[in-house]
């Protein structure tokens, strides 16, 4: 039975390494895979960031200017619900004197196979109507027996207040062309917008666009409901890839745990995460 | 003689009945020929206008004096307010009406900048950012464009920075030179045959310009600057890059492609190295203007030996006497090819004569040469006269255009080369709300592809007859319909287009239905203005059969954003009976 477990462990492993996850046409490359916190995930895998103090800052620094005190933040999940598929995700920021500070580490893969991000981010505003945030990425690919690479890249986010109940965000990822490896592979180039639409306070709406160069357009919709004043459920999908996410958060004092359910509709695949922020409160 | 007369029967039997209401995004276009593609720069131009002012002052004044398709009379008003000796537009309706259509409704004052993102869905998805900002004295304009199926983010962008310093004004970064009236240094679009074309011609270029098109090898970049100079004004402009296009012997071809998604494009993309110099010199004369141009540029191509260098030069100005403007310009280059053109107009009340001549060399090249001529193809040269008439008779305007044209070269088993088109309209003002018009435009020209079957195939006159009702029911709903016939003159059956149009205003939203259900016969294709988010001005063409339905929904977040999403279908088949191809686009406005 264990070796029956194994074995079709390493089959999906193997699937997600060497075949079309998604895509008919393409393979995804080193870095491909998205760093959300849980419960971006769990809104429809929205690609900038939802609540201030969050990883969410991760994927879209601008948020870092709401941030009212210095916090820190971390998940840990297994991709696509494979045990030798983790990734974890950690940052520690603040607002300091009006611009946006933070750091930030992720780690993907296995033994064999191993992502390595670490972002150093900033961000500021203009006219308290955009917000502009910048990340320097430096990403490290170590494949056991072959040794290592390392480039270095680039994202810039934009948020913009469209009124008092709409907010529109837009970023590129890696302008700068970064290649990585003596073969010169191609770091993911991705342009990403979306909307977030407050009609009250209780509910919030997104709709958001990632499109990896390479890739067909991604489109992501999702909802989140307060639930109670701590509690916060979420529920989105995705297409391209086809996911279905649902979630929670739930807020206790100066913590913030998140939990997050993606469903990989074509794959059959299931991932769970989990994700905890805390912010220091003086 | 016989196909004239029928034709202007139906003529008759047309008519084109509208309201002065804004049905488009700008009304003015409207009137425009969806055959004849028009600047982006100008609908960013309007964006601007737009978002950065309230009403006509000096410097919104100096902002649409940039706008191409202004009559001289339109331009010389501007300038005048420009200069504050003009404070009221009402002799001028196409201004004032465009004026009005700019600066109505909530406005949001002290705005620094306006940025667009769009994403459009057509074959792949297609991603433009242009944005335009002003910190004091300094200006910023930027441009970004990824096509379908591009790999790089950026795959083209364009800036500028502007600024004033004294009497001089600098533009460093990509930037246009509009001199004389577009034999050395011009738009990326020319001047075509069209109503009003005349006075176009006309109208000179004013040196300088940022450049705000997305037309990714057309731009200088580099420094552009204005000054002051002996007795008149120097536009001089130095510029180092690479383009998309080829080296032939003579001349070079500049790519009007931009895409970058085939092993060759991304080959070719960059594949010439360009140096450009040119200096503007313009003087005033008693009762006119004179200006002298002299320019030179170098290219190479890359994995290739080819090498180009050319230097040119021309002479221009315009005199004024009484009711009657002449104007001409006259340029060389250094591969001996040769570039005229010149005419005049006269105006008295009403009454208008227009008149221009063109000569153009086959091959002629001078640096970004772009000519009012008929024909695209630049291999075989062109020479012709366009006249246009207008006056008033009664409460019916006139306006009556023809050019006829020929090549200066004949290809190997041709039996003609030349070409003429012709137009007439007819309008009428009822009240001031209400008004008919009527359109027939007629048109034969030898084809632009060589083949000898294509020849004789377009050689036949092409009559069109367009005709447009518009309704508007309140303030809040309007209507419009506009039937369209094409036929060649040879007893072929008649294309047949219908389109309707709504538009409604429903509070912070708008909502804009588009129809159109086209029978297509052979060739005789109809163009149609497309389902247009603002600052888009695409024409759509039918080719078959088929029905096609559009809509915009609009949401004004805040008085200075909005957000834009446009879908269509389109079914190529009379009978529905195929997949419809769906296209759409979403559109975020704003401005800081």
């Amino acid at each position: 039975m264990a070796s029956f477990q194994s074995t079709s462990h390493v089959i999906h492993t193997i699937l997600c390494f060497s075949m079309v996850l998604f895509c008919s046409n393409k393979v995804y490359g080193a870095f491909d895979s998205e760093s959300l916190s849980s419960f971006q995930n769990a809104a429809g895998a929205f690609p900038f960031s939802i609540y201030p103090n969050s990883l969410g800052v991760l994927s879209d620094p601008t948020i870092l200017l709401i941030n009212r005190s210095p916090f820190g933040a971390g998940s840990i999940n297994r991709k696509f619900g494979l045990r030798s598929l983790m990734e974890s995700l950690f940052v520690v920021g603040g607002n300091f004197r009006n611009l946006g500070l933070g750091l930030g580490l992720s780690r993907f893969g296995n033994s064999s196979y191993q992502e390595t991000q670490i972002s150093i981010l900033g961000a500021k505003s203009y006219k308290e109507l955009v917000q502009l945030g910048i990340s320097l990425n430096m990403y490290q690919l170590s494949i056991s027996n072959y040794g290592q690479a390392e480039a270095i890249g680039s994202k810039v986010s934009v948020r913009y207040a469209m009124g008092t109940h709409v907010e529109t965000m837009m970023s590129f990822l890696n302008v700068n062309r970064p290649v990585i490896g003596q073969s010169n592979e191609k770091l993911p180039q991705i342009i990403s917008a979306g909307i977030l639409i407050r009609p009250n306070k209780k509910i919030i709406g997104q709709a958001s666009f990632v499109q990896d160069t390479e890739f067909p357009i991604s489109v992501r919709f999702g909802m989140i409901y307060k639930l109670l004043d701590q509690i916060d459920i979420a529920v989105g999908k995705v297409q391209q890839p086809n996911i279905f996410t649902t979630g929670a958060c739930i807020n206790w004092k100066e913590f913030r745990i998140e939990f997050s359910y993606l469903s990989y509709a074509n794959l059959g695949f299931i991932t769970y995460q989990t994700g905890i922020s805390y912010t220091h409160i003086p | 003689m016989r196909i004239l007369a029928l034709s202007l029967i139906r003529l008759g039997l047309v008519t084109l009945i509208f309201h002065n209401v804004s049905f488009g995004q700008y009304d003015v276009y409207d009137a425009f020929d969806p055959e004849n593609p028009l600047p982006e720069s100008d609908l960013i131009i309007l964006n601007n206008a737009k978002a950065f002012h309230h009403s006509l002052t000096p410097e919104s004044a100096l902002l649409l004096s940039q706008l191409s398709f202004l009559s001289h009379e339109e331009h010389y008003a501007l300038e005048q307010t420009l200069q504050g000796d003009l404070h009221n537009l009402d002799r001028y309706p196409r201004l004032n009406l465009l004026l009005n259509e700019l600066w109505t409704g909530r406005r949001e004052i002290n705005i620094h900048g306006s940025f667009i993102h769009r994403i459009n869905r057509t074959d792949g998805i297609q991603h433009k950012w242009i944005g335009d900002f002003q910190f004091d004295q300094f200006r910023i304009g930027i441009l970004g464009e990824r096509d379908p199926g591009e790999l790089d983010i950026l795959d083209h962008y364009s800036m500028f920075l502007n600024t004033k310093f004294q009497d001089y004004d600098y533009t460093i970064g990509n930037f246009q030179m509009l001199v004389g009236h577009g034999l050395v240094s011009w738009r990326s679009m020319p001047v075509k045959s069209d109503f009003g074309t005349t006075n176009s011609i006309l109208r000179r270029g004013r040196g300088i310009q940022p450049f705000r098109s997305s037309h990714e090898s057309w731009a200088y970049r580099g420094l552009g600057w204005e000054q002051p100079m002996g007795h008149g004004q120097l536009s001089a402009g130095i510029s180092h890059r690479k383009i998309d296009g080829s080296i032939d012997k003579d001349h070079v071809n500049i790519s009007n492609v931009g895409l970058h998604v085939s092993e060759n494009q991304i080959k070719n993309h960059d594949n010439i190295i360009e140096t450009i110099g040119l200096a503007d010199w313009e003087t005033i004369i008693p009762n006119g203007i004179a200006g002298f141009v002299v320019g030179g540029g170098a290219w190479r191509q890359d994995h290739t030996d080819r090498y180009f260098t050319n230097l040119t030069s021309s002479v221009y100005g315009n005199y004024t006497i009484s009711n009657l403007t002449l104007f001409s310009e006259l340029a060389f280059t250094s591969q001996n090819k040769n570039a005229i053109i010149m005419g005049g107009k006269m105006k008295h009340d009403s009454f208008y004569y227009g008149i221009v001549f063109r000569e153009i060399d086959n091959n002629y090249f001078a640096l970004r040469d772009n000519p009012f001529r008929n024909w695209n193809n630049k291999e075989l040269g062109e020479t012709g006269v366009l006249q246009e008439l207008r006056f008033r008779y009664d409460k019916i305007n006139v306006n009556v255009y023809s050019d006829i044209f020929r090549r200066l070269e004949k290809l190997k088993g041709e039996f003609k080369r030349d070409g003429h088109e012709t137009g007439i309209g007819l309008d009428q003002k009822f009240n001031s709300k209400l008004w008919i018009q009527t359109k027939l435009k007629i048109q034969e020209a030898s084809s632009e592809n060589y083949g000898y079957n294509d020849y004789n195939i377009s050689s036949v006159p092409i009559s069109t007859i367009k005709t447009t009702i518009k309704w508007k029911h309140d303030t809040n709903n309007s209507f419009q319909c506009q039937l369209q016939e094409k036929h060649t003159q040879n007893n072929s059956p008649s294309s047949l287009g219908i389109q309707l149009r709504s538009k409604h205003y429903l509070g912070l939203w708008t909502v804009k239905w588009y129809w159109v259900t086209t029978k297509i016969e052979g060739l005789s294709w109809l163009y149609y203005w497309d389902v247009n988010l603002p600052g888009e001005m695409k024409s759509k063409v039918f080719t078959r059969h088929g029905h096609y339905l559009g809509n915009i929904l609009s949401y004004q977040t805040s008085p200075s954003t909005e957000i834009h999403f446009r879908i269509s279908t389109a079914w190529r088949a009379w009978n529905f009976d195929e997949i419809p191809v769906v296209r759409c686009a979403l559109q975020i406005n704003v401005s800081i």
